[in-house]
This record gives C-alpha cells, sequence and structure tokens, in this order.
C-alpha cells in the first residue's frame, strides 16, 4: 500500500496553481490529502501529477463580512471547529466538525478539500446544502460562483472543472436556529445516515423557516425546499416532527451497502430527522423566550 | 527527487526525498526512527499518529514533501533526556500496553488530548482515542493510564514535559 | 529472608520501557544491509485457470532485482510444509484457489518499487466456477481438489450414552440452525519476516512475527533442505499473534528460500490488505443442533452436526473443527450426546485457529439452545443454567468427551455470584422503566469453561551470569502477553532473586534447543512449570558449590529465599553472588539449570460474563452498558496481566458479537478487506468491563495454573445475542447468526423477530 509515482508540483499562490491546473494533465489537487492519500496508497487513484497547494497562503483565513463568512478553501476542520468566527455565526458547523473523523484527520483535513471530495456521507457536503453556501471557483481563465445545491453531482462528483480549484466558501451567517445528529457504527466512522436542520419559530410557535438535509440516503446529499415550504406557517409539535421525518423517509430512495440496507437507512433517516427538528426547535423556543432571532 | 528540511525531536534534517513517499516512511527508513509505526497505512488504525506543530496527524496519510520546514514529534523525542514523559509513564504503571505496535500512536493521541483538556472524563478520552485501534487491551487501561497522566501532570503543574 | 513473593503482585512490566519510547524490534523496524524487500502479486479470483504470467515488463523496471512465478523453477512448486492432507504450493501453479493466493513473488530495493512492478505483471486467468459455502461444496459437484474425492477433508465424530436416540426421554426438543460468520484476527502489526543468510557458516538467521520460533525453525529447515542447527528463528518484538502468527504462510518458505539462494538479505513486511487476503481466518460454522430436555430445565441429550467453511486448504483449520466438538458440554452436564463435525473445503481464503480456536464455537451453540429451551419451557435463563451445570460433588467431571476431566471449581457458585452482582430483580425493574423512553435494556448471561495446554511441553533453560543474574531461556514467546515479567515473577520466588537479577529472552532458537510457542493459552501452564523446575534445578546445581564454601556436607545444604546455608544455622549463609565469585575464582563453567514440562493434562478455568445492552428502538443503536465476568484463573502470577488478557479477549470477542465479520460475494470475492469496512472495536464502543476473579488451583500441575487468554473471548458472541434477544422479548426475537449488526438486527426485528 504505496502510492504510484507522480509528478508533484507545489505552487505558492492561487495563480500560478490555476495555471499549473491549465497546464498539467492529469492532475490531482492535494489539500489535507485525507480521502486523496489513501486512496493513492491503495493504488485506486494513479493521478500523473499532484498539485499540493498547501502553501497558498491566500486561503487559510476565515473572514467576516456584514451577512456571511468567506472561508478559505484550506481552513482545516480543527480551525473551524475552533473558530470564534464559525462558533458564533455557524454553530452547526463547529458542532458537527466534532464528528469529522478523529483529532489527527481533521489536523490536515480541509474545507475545500471536504465539499470537492463530495462524498454523500460527510457532514460538510451536507451542511453547505442545508446552509446553502456558495462555492467559489478559479480557473486560468476565470472565477464563477456555484450554490451548494449545484456544485454536488453524484457519487465523488462535482460541478468543478478539471482546470478549477475551489478558492474560497461563502457560508451565510445563520439565519436560524441549525442542529445536527448522525449515526454510524463507531465513533468517526463515515455516518450511515446524517440529518441537519435549520428552523425559526414565530411567536405563536408557529414554523417561519425550515430547511431539511439529509446524508448517506443517496448520490448527493438530499434537500427538497418544497417540502420546506409546504410547512412554513405549522404549528410546532411533536406530532409534526414525526409527520415531516415520515414524509421524508417515504421520499427518499437510499442505497443498499455492507454495512446497511435501504430500509435501514430510511429508519434511520426518519429517526434522526424527527429528533434532529424536536432538537432545533427546542433550541429556537430557547431563542424565542431570550427576545430576538439566532444570530 | 526533492529537497526539504525537517525538524524531528528537535533536530533538524536536510532530507531529499521522492515526493510519493510518505512521511512514515521517511521517518522510519530515512531518519531510522522505527517507533512510528504503520499499521494500515489507509489512516484508520492510528499506530502512525505524530505530533506536527503539537497536532496529532496520521503520516502515513502526509507525503512527505507536504511537511516540508514542519516540526515534528516522533514517540522517541517525547522522554527528555531519559525521563519518561507522564503519558509514558502511566501507560506503564497502568499496563497500557500488551504488544506495544499500537503504542506509540496511543500515547502522542493522549499528549494532545491533555494539552487541550487536562482534566478530561472517562468519556472524553475514549473520543479522543477513538481514532487508534488496538487490538490486545480493550483500550480499559489504556484509559486508566490517560487518567493517571491527567492527574500526575496537574500534580506537576505543568512542569512535566510538555511533548513540544 | 522473607521476602513476600512475588506471585501473585501486579507487578508493571520489564518489557515496556522500550515499547513506550519506540524502542521496540518489530520485525518491519529491522533493516539488514542491503535487504531486498519482497512483494506478492496475489490472485483476485476465487478459483480460476492461469493461462500465462508476463513479468517482462515488472521484470525491467529499475529497482527490480528478481520476479518469480511457480513454473521458473520446482521450488515454488513444492507444497507449504506443515499443511496436510493437502498443501498448495508455495507459489500458485496451474490454478489459483482463493483470492489473496501469492502468484508472482517480486524482490525490489524497497515497497513503493516493488508495488510498482507488481502493477506490470499480467497475468491471464480463465475464472472457473467456485464453491463459496459449504452447502454447495457437501453437493460434490465441484471438487476443489479432486484427488481428494471430497470437499470433505476431516470428520469428528463423539457418542455418549444413547446419543440421538435418547432424544425420546426428552419432554422438549428444540432444533436450530446457528450461524457464526467469519473472522478475521487482525493484530496491529501485519505478519512479517526476514531473512540473512552467511554462507560462510551456512547459518541462516530468520526474524520471524511468529508465535512458534522451534516450529518455524522445522518448517523453513524441512522446505530448504537444512539441518535445524543451521536456522535459527527469533522472533523479536511482535505485535500481536491471536493465532494466526503461528500457521505455515508462503512467505515463509520464500523469505528464506530467496535469502539463501540469492545470498541477499530479504524481508517481507505484509500490509493492511494482505493480512485480510492472505491470513488465515476462522469461525466459519453452522451448526444443526438439537437439545432435549426434561420440563423442569435438566439437560438429556445434545445432538449437533456442523460443517466448518474451511476455505481452500485444510490447514489448521481441522484442529478447530476438532475442539468446537470438544467445547460443545460447555460447563454443563450432559448425559448423552451426538456430536458429528465437518470440515468442508470452499474457495476462500484457508481457516486456522484464531484466539479462541473452537472453544468460542462449542460455547455458542451449547448456551443458544440453553437460551431456547429455557424460552421454550418458560423457564428463566439463569435457572436453566443452575439446573445443568456440573457441581462441586461431579468432581472430577469425565465430560464423555476424551480426555476431558474438569477438576476443579465450584461452577453453580461462581454463576450465583453473578447473578447476585447482576442484581436480576432491580434489573427487570429499569428494563420495564427504560422501554417507557423507547429504550430496550437486554441482559445476557453465558458460562464457560476454558480448556488449556494438555499436550506436549515447554522448557526453560537457567544460566546463572558472572555478576550472579540469572538468565532465562524459553521456546514460549511473546506477542505482548508479558512473559519476561510474569516468568521472571516465577523465577524470583524459586531463586530468592529480586526481578532486576532475572533476564527473560523468549522467542530464539540459539537459546534452547526445543521449544513448542505461545498459543492456546498453554505459556503460564507449560512455560511456567518448567521455570520453576529448571530454578530447583539450578539449585541443586549449586549446593555442592555452596557445601564447599560452608565447609559442610552437600546433603546438609538448604536453600531459602536466595540463601544457602547448613540445616538449622541461617545465620551463616551464602547467596547466588558469593556462588558466582566462587565459581569464576574456580575457573568453572556457569551454573545452568535446564528442565522440560511435559503434561497431558489439560486445565480448567470457568467462569461466566453477563451483560447488558441498551438498544435505541428507533436507530437500533446498541451501547453497552455493564459487563460483568466472574472468571476462575487459577493461580495467577500477576494480575495486572491477568486482567489484561481477559479484558483484550472480552473486547475482542464483542466485535465478533457485534461488528466484526469477513463477508464475500457469491464469487467468492472478500467484500471486508479494509479497516474501513472490517470493523474492530475502537475506545468508544468499547465497554469498561467489571471482573471479579476466583482462584481454584488446577490440581493438574504443581503451580495450580490455569490458562487465561480465552476467557474473554469464549461466551462473547453467545452473550451478546442472547442480551439482544431479551431487549426484544415481547416481538420473541430469535437471533442465529453472529454477528448481530444493526443491520441484520433491523432485519430481524423487520421480519417480526423469528429469522436472522
Amino acid at each position: 500500500m504505496k502510492p504510484p509515482a507522480f509528478a508533484y508540483y507545489r505552487p505558492e499562490t492561487v495563480q500560478e496553481a490555476l495555471q499549473l491546473l491549465q497546464k498539467v494533465n492529469d492532475a490531482k489537487i492535494l489539500a489535507g490529502g485525507q480521502s486523496l492519500i489513501p486512496m493513492l496508497n491503495m493504488r485506486l487513484a494513479r493521478p500523473a501529477a499532484v498539485i499540493d497547494i498547501n502553501r497558498l497562503r491566500e486561503l487559510t483565513e476565515i473572514q467576516e463580512y456584514p451577512d456571511h463568512l468567506l472561508v478559505g478553501a484550506l481552513v482545516r476542520h480543527y480551525q473551524l471547529m475552533e473558530s470564534p468566527l464559525v462558533r458564533r455565526f455557524a454553530p452547526v458547523v463547529a458542532e458537527a466538525e466534532r464528528h469529522i473523523g478523529h483529532a489527527a484527520i481533521r489536523t490536515r483535513g480541509t474545507i475545500g478539500g471536504s465539499l470537492s471530495h463530495a462524498d454523500p456521507a460527510a457532514e460538510l457536503p451536507l451542511l453547505a446544502t442545508l446552509g446553502d453556501w456558495e462555492l467559489h471557483v478559479a480557473s486560468a481563465t476565470g472565477a464563477r460562483v456555484i450554490p451548494a445545491r449545484e456544485f454536488f453531482l453524484g457519487y465523488l462528483m462535482t460541478a468543478l472543472g478539471a482546470d478549477e480549484l475551489v478558492t474560497h466558501i461563502r457560508v451565510p451567517k445563520a439565519t436560524g436556529v441549525s442542529r445536527f445528529s448522525e449515526f454510524a457504527l463507531r465513533a468517526g466512522d463515515f455516518a450511515l445516515v446524517s440529518a441537519a436542520v435549520s428552523l425559526n419559530l414565530d411567536a405563536h410557535q408557529k414554523i417561519d423557516h425550515l430547511r431539511l438535509a439529509l446524508g448517506g440516503v443517496g448520490e448527493t446529499p438530499w434537500r427538497e425546499p418544497a417540502i420546506e415550504a409546504h410547512y412554513r406557517g405549522s404549528e410546532a409539535s411533536p406530532n409534526l416532527w414525526t409527520v415531516i421525518a415520515t414524509e421524508v423517509a417515504d421520499l427518499i430512495d437510499p442505497p443498499e451497502d455492507l454495512h446497511a440496507s435501504a430500509a435501514y437507512r430510511r429508519q434511520l433517516a426518519r429517526a434522526l430527522l424527527e429528533k434532529t427538528l424536536a432538537e432545533t426547535a427546542a433550541d429556537a423556543r430557547q431563542t424565542l423566550t431570550k427576545g430576538g432571532p439566532a444570530s | 527527487m526533492i529537497p526539504m528540511t525537517l525538524t524531528v525531536n528537535g533536530q533538524s534534517y536536510q532530507l531529499t526525498v521522492e515526493p510519493r513517499w510518505l512521511l512514515a516512511d521517511v521517518l522510519r527508513e530515512q531518519l531510522h526512527l522505527t517507533g512510528t509505526h504503520l499499521g494500515c497505512e489507509h489512516g484508520v488504525c492510528g499506530a502512525c499518529t505524530v505530533l506536527w506543530d503539537g497536532r496529532p496527524v496520521r503520516s502515513c496519510l502526509t507525503l512527505a514533501v507536504t511537511a516540508d520546514g514542519a516540526n515534528i514529534l516522533t514517540i522517541e523525542g517525547l522522554a527528555a533526556e531519559g525521563i519518561l514523559h507522564p503519558v509514558q509513564e502511566a501507560f506503564w504503571q497502568e499496563h497500557a500496553l500488551q504488544c506495544g505496535f499500537c503504542t506509540p500512536g496511543f500515547i502522542l493521541t493522549a499528549v494532545h488530548l491533555l494539552q487541550e483538556n487536562p482534566e478530561p472524563t472517562r468519556e472524553e478520552i475514549r473520543e479522543a482515542l477513538a481514532g487508534n485501534l488496538c487490538r490486545c487491551t480493550g483500550y480499559q487501561h489504556i484509559v486508566n493510564a490517560v487518567q493517571r497522566a491527567a492527574a500526575a501532570l496537574s500534580d506537576n503543574h505543568g512542569h512535566a514535559p510538555s511533548g513540544q | 529472608m522473607a521476602a513476600s513473593s512475588w506471585i501473585g503482585r501486579p507487578v508493571p512490566r520489564i518489557e515496556d520501557r522500550p515499547l513506550i519510547q519506540g524502542l521496540g524490534r518489530y520485525v518491519s523496524d529491522i533493516q539488514l544491509p542491503n535487504q531486498w524487500t519482497l512483494v506478492l502479486v496475489r490472485s483476485p479470483h476465487a478459483h480460476a485457470r492461469i493461462r500465462a504470467v508476463d513479468v517482462t515488463e515488472a521484470q525491467r523496471l529499475p529497482g527490480v532485482f528478481y520476479v518469480a512465478t511457480a513454473t521458473d523453477d520446482e521450488v515454488f512448486r513444492r507444497p507449504l510444509p506443515g499443511m496436510s492432507p493437502i498443501a498448495p504450493p508455495v507459489l500458485a501453479y496451474e490454478r489459483v484457489y482463493y483470492v489473496g493466493q501469492p502468484v508472482v513473488a517480486i524482490l525490489a530495493e524497497n515497497r513503493y518499487v516493488a508495488e510498482d512492478a507488481a502493477d506490470l505483471v499480467k497475468v491471464q486467468y480463465e475464472p472457473l466456477p467456485s464453491v463459496t459455502n459449504v452447502e454447495h461444496a457437501l453437493k460434490g459437484d465441484l471438487l476443489l481438489h479432486p484427488e481428494l474425492g471430497s470437499n470433505i477433508v476431516d470428520h469428528v465424530s463423539y457418542r455418549r450414552g444413547a446419543g440421538h436416540e435418547a432424544l425420546n426421554q426428552a419432554d422438549v426438543v428444540v432444533q436450530v440452525t446457528l450461524r457464526m460468520g467469519r473472522v478475521s484476527a487482525q493484530p496491529m502489526e501485519p505478519r512479517g519476516i526476514a531473512a540473512i543468510y552467511h554462507p560462510a557458516d551456512d547459518l541462516l538467521t530468520v526474524y520471524h512475527a511468529t508465535q512458534s520460533v522451534h516450529r518455524a525453525q522445522e518448517r523453513i529447515a524441512e522446505f530448504l533442505g537444512m539441518p535445524t542447527s543451521q536456522v535459527r528463528v527469533i522472533a523479536p518484538d511482535v505485535g500481536g499473534g491471536f493465532g494466526v502468527k503461528n500457521g505455515t504462510y508462503p512467505e515463509e518458505a520464500l523469505v528464506t528460500y530467496f535469502a539463501r539462494h540469492w545470498g541477499h538479505p530479504v524481508k517481507w513486511t505484509g500490509d493492511r490488505f494482505e493480512e485480510f487476503l492472505g491470513t488465515y481466518q476462522e469461525r466459519e460454522q453452522t451448526h444443526h443442533a438439537t437439545l432435549g430436555v426434561k420440563k423442569d430445565g435438566t439437560i438429556v441429550a445434545l445432538v449437533d452436526t456442523y460443517y466448518q467453511d474451511n476455505g481452500a486448504f485444510p490447514g489448521g483449520g481441522i484442529m478447530v473443527s476438532r475442539n468446537t466438538a470438544r467445547n460443545l458440554m460447555g460447563p454443563y452436564r450432559i448425559p448423552h450426546f451426538a456430536i458429528d463435525g465437518y470440515t468442508v473445503l470452499t474457495n476462500k481464503v484457508p481457516q486456522a485457529p484464531y484466539r479462541g480456536a473452537g472453544r468460542p464455537q462449542g460455547h455458542y451453540v451449547i448456551e443458544r439452545l440453553l437460551d431456547r429451551a429455557a424460552d421454550t419451557l418458560g423457564l428463566d435463563r439463569a435457572e436453566i443454567r443452575l439446573r445443568n451445570l456440573v457441581r462441586p460433588e461431579d468432581l472430577p467431571y469425565d465430560t464423555g468427551i476424551p480426555d476431558l476431566v474438569y477438576d476443579s471449581g465450584n461452577y453453580p457458585e461462581v454463576f450465583r455470584d453473578l447473578l447476585d452482582l447482576v442484581d436480576l430483580p432491580a434489573f427487570r425493574r429499569e428494563q420495564a422503566e427504560a422501554r417507557q423512553r423507547g429504550v430496550r435494556l437486554g441482559l445476557g448471561l453465558a458460562a464457560y469453561v476454558e480448556i488449556s495446554a494438555g499436550f506436549g511441553f515447554e522448557g526453560a533453560r537457567l544460566v546463572l551470569s558472572d555478576n550472579g543474574t540469572v538468565t532465562l531461556y524459553t521456546g514460549a514467546t511473546n506477542q505482548g502477553q508479558g512473559h519476561r515479567t510474569s516468568l521472571a515473577q516465577i523465577l524470583a520466588d524459586t531463586l530468592g532473586l529480586g526481578l532486576e537479577d532475572i533476564t527473560v529472552v523468549e522467542g530464539d532458537t540459539a537459546g534452547i534447543p526445543r521449544g513448542i510457542g505461545t498459543f492456546g493459552s498453554r505459556t503460564m501452564i507449560m512455560a511456567g512449570n518448567a521455570t520453576h523446575m529448571a530454578g530447583e534445578r539450578l539449585i541443586e546445581a549449586a549446593k555442592p558449590w555452596a557445601a564447599e564454601l560452608l565447609e559442610a556436607h552437600r546433603d546438609d545444604i538448604v536453600f531459602d529465599a536466595g540463601h544457602f546455608f547448613v540445616k538449622g544455622v541461617p545465620s551463616r549463609s551464602v547467596n547466588w553472588r558469593d556462588l558466582t565469585e566462587r565459581l569464576k575464582a574456580a575457573g568453572s563453567a556457569p551454573l545452568t539449570g535446564e528442565e522440560y514440562f511435559s503434561s497431558n493434562v489439560a486445565t480448567y478455568g470457568f467462569g461466566a460474563h453477563a451483560v447488558i445492552v441498551e438498544i435505541d428502538e428507533a436507530t437500533l443503536q446498541l451501547r453497552i452498558q455493564r459487563y460483568l465476568i466472574v472468571h476462575d484463573s487459577g493461580t495467577v502470577v500477576n494480575p495486572l496481566l491477568t486482567n489484561g488478557q481477559v479484558i483484550g479477549g472480552t473486547i475482542q470477542g464483542l466485535g465478533s458479537a457485534l461488528w466484526e465479520e469477513m463477508q464475500f460475494n457469491e464469487d467468492g470475492q472478500p467484500l471486508t478487506t479494509s479497516f474501513l469496512d472490517y470493523l474492530l472495536p475502537a475506545a468508544v464502543e468499547s465497554p469498561e468491563i467489571e471482573i471479579h476473579h476466583r482462584d481454584y488451583r488446577a490440581p493438574g500441575n504443581p503451580f495450580g495454573f490455569k490458562g487465561v487468554g480465552e476467557a474473554g473471548i469464549i461466551p462473547s458472541q453467545a452473550v451478546i445475542l442472547a442480551a439482544v434477544e431479551d431487549a426484544y422479548r415481547d416481538i420473541q426475537l430469535r437471533l442465529d447468526y453472529a454477528p448481530v449488526t444493526p443491520k441484520r438486527l433491523f432485519a430481524t426485528v423487520a421480519e417480526g423477530g423469528n429469522r436472522a
């Protein structure tokens, strides 16, 4: 289990990296390496070249703007978990980070790497989908912004072109209370199913903002705005969480693998969603009584 | 082949490495620091854990060239002048190792945990060690050892060797 | 002088200081000068004809020294030594029989280059139909090895009393098909071996991650046609064994052959893939079992016919199947039985002993049958056990299996102690309350006998050094058990020395001429007693010298706690250091003592486990709330180490009860070949184990030692399945497959609980 040979490039600037991406054929970008290097070691990936972007200091910061955070693609998991900005404006990210692998994985793994890898069971693609994050993508010929829901195309597949690099991620400041939960066979493993909810209640305990997302139930993170819209204005109650969770569980078409059947995943999705809705609503109520929306 | 600098256990090395070589292999085969073990080479077992600027990393999931300029602590650098680090001492006293193959990774992970959280509960210890596999001990004595080390470190008011 | 005994003290281990500083020396850490790295190309097919092998490109790659295939030389077509009635060739020839079987051997300057070369090897296979389960294998339409005439390579059979006929005397008969999935030992250090040949002396030195240096020495010598005296095998630090580092493997033949043939050091370090593909596995059996009981729960008869899916070659698997039969009685009185076990070949990697080696299988069957019988009778699962456990008045109790006579302890008392610790009434109340919260609690109970040793010998050779310390050489080997400490504790007591005065050297054929090795929890029993006997011999050898120093007659010299003195005059004595000085002055050879302890009497530890599981009704998340063990370890040398063995074994057992299973598709492709899919228990999932010791000395050996390495793993699958069933008593859940993964539990519950 040793990597095959490859040409190695280590650009110092984003511009240099983008030129290499344009010029070099069959190149893989190396960020934290926590997904790429196992694939190299197992020789499941055999790129002709590896472009190591760990020197791109431009991509290592978290900046605050009035309504969002702009997170550099090279920000590491542990930094997301510890960042006061993230804890304040996107607390669900810090919460979910605890579940991403283990400390050693979080030391190296990056937000850009995790999103670009697009594992449907991973935490950050789920939160990106829930939170309507936007991916700032650049190539030697230009730049574009891709909304998260258009970014994930399939299992380990994204809208990213071969010459493109995710440079920053626009994370809107939370407008509702968000919670995350997942079921993994062992602590730190990839989740069989994960669920994330964002929710606000008005003064009459009615839902005025609702987002639901599931991971591990398809080739990309699952979200269905029509359902969210349908329940806007409904009165919060345990019964409602059951109704929503059941409806969603019936809609999804989860995969079967070594560790879970489709039916089991469906049950997990229902259970996690119901639980996460209830927890989020409880938080939202607390926010209400404290007066004022979540910041 | 790429020239690089690596500081390991306080000593600086000028190396020339092939880009595909894993940090673990460079430590083991070029620097002859064989205490860093390769247990799975896919990032699950944690036997190859080293500290990079004080934080744990999988040296099997790190290309050595990426660590150019980094400050690495391996198990060999933990005891200061023959005096065991309190985590090492506690692993010994509590019989927290049997075959010893996974032990370096556990010890370094525990050193990092105790820097972040000097008084962890048993549950927190287990959570922090969840990325390291041991096939011999069943973990219980390892948890005992980390608790013991935490107590020893707090008695020493942090004067013990810190690991970096 | 009256130093308290070392035996029984929880002494931290002597061997730990280097290991905690990264100074251990495992095979992979050993770098021989200019060593060549061996890498193998393994079969991707479960069964195929090899049409052609093209190694031209691989051979041409810079850094590659040699590429070998079975057609190159007769030596590669030789059968592996020590495997009968049929053994694979060292490299597959004409046919491959399982995914992972070595086909091509590559020697290169390092593993990176060797793997590049492996990628360039082109093997043309013609896939053949494969046999991937015993049901198919038994049909006989496809024989793996036609020369054997059958896919069944072993049949073990035991009868007692009226056997099957006795079922007629039963009030209730329960019948069940019980399955155990395949598991893989997965020591943290994969297998590995390195060898260097010294032509001037025609001496081959082998560094081997093995559990038995002497058996390895014999195999290597036989394979290479060398006298054993010219093969030295050293087991350096070994990173866990659990049985799978004890067999005959192709890598051993290849590394040693190449080292001698090319006169160049050669090393093979298996990686984790290879540990899944090429290392022997265990546990896979299907039992068709029947238990007849009286209305009061008393066992009348056990009938069991079982099949072991042994993979493509027999090897150590036959022993596992036979040992399963010897464990079907558990700690219970079974007046009639009829047992038939078959070892069946399939296109999978072979099975061979893994920790437990038949003990967990046998106990799984009897324990599950007792649960089923209790449920059918409406009897408490604890009660049925109390009514059938072997009683103190039955001892010595002849099980009806040849040479198995339970000899010590009090099984019912230990089981009752366990029930008291659990507090059954309190548990039942808690169970009902939890149910209101959507949490299911379940209690599992199981009892066991741990049969250890009972064959062969082990030796100890002592040498009194010039500084008055003693070195102990033994054929036992270390994979983490801590013998350097425990054997030193025994010897310290015998010789009246401190631990610092004793050095234990294990795992080196140069240290002692004969040995068997460490497996089956035999080392304390065999090497432990041998160590004491060798100590006694050393004392006897020292007495004439002591007599000379004390100017007395040899027969008047007594030895006590490190001191020799004339009977009745303890005030004037000499010690080991005085003797060494005298020996040195006299120019005499150092004193030595060598003894071999040989015994056909097994030891019978016993005990019982109780587990309380907590299952989230919605997610089926299972947490172990409490795990209790009452265990008889016989005479305990070092309680720290004993606890380590019991806890470690238990957690391994939990792995095979809850998560671990080697899964194969219908073509025989293994699907679980990494730690991402084959899930070992980690720290969060592993419960705290609460151990209560009993110490009924074994009457069958001088020190009363018993085995302790298997105690944790024997009942774990039985006890977990029982607990999960108990959590779903309301739907009468029936589990007959281990492990009970969440996926499997979900399916069983969804189907109404009656199928697994």
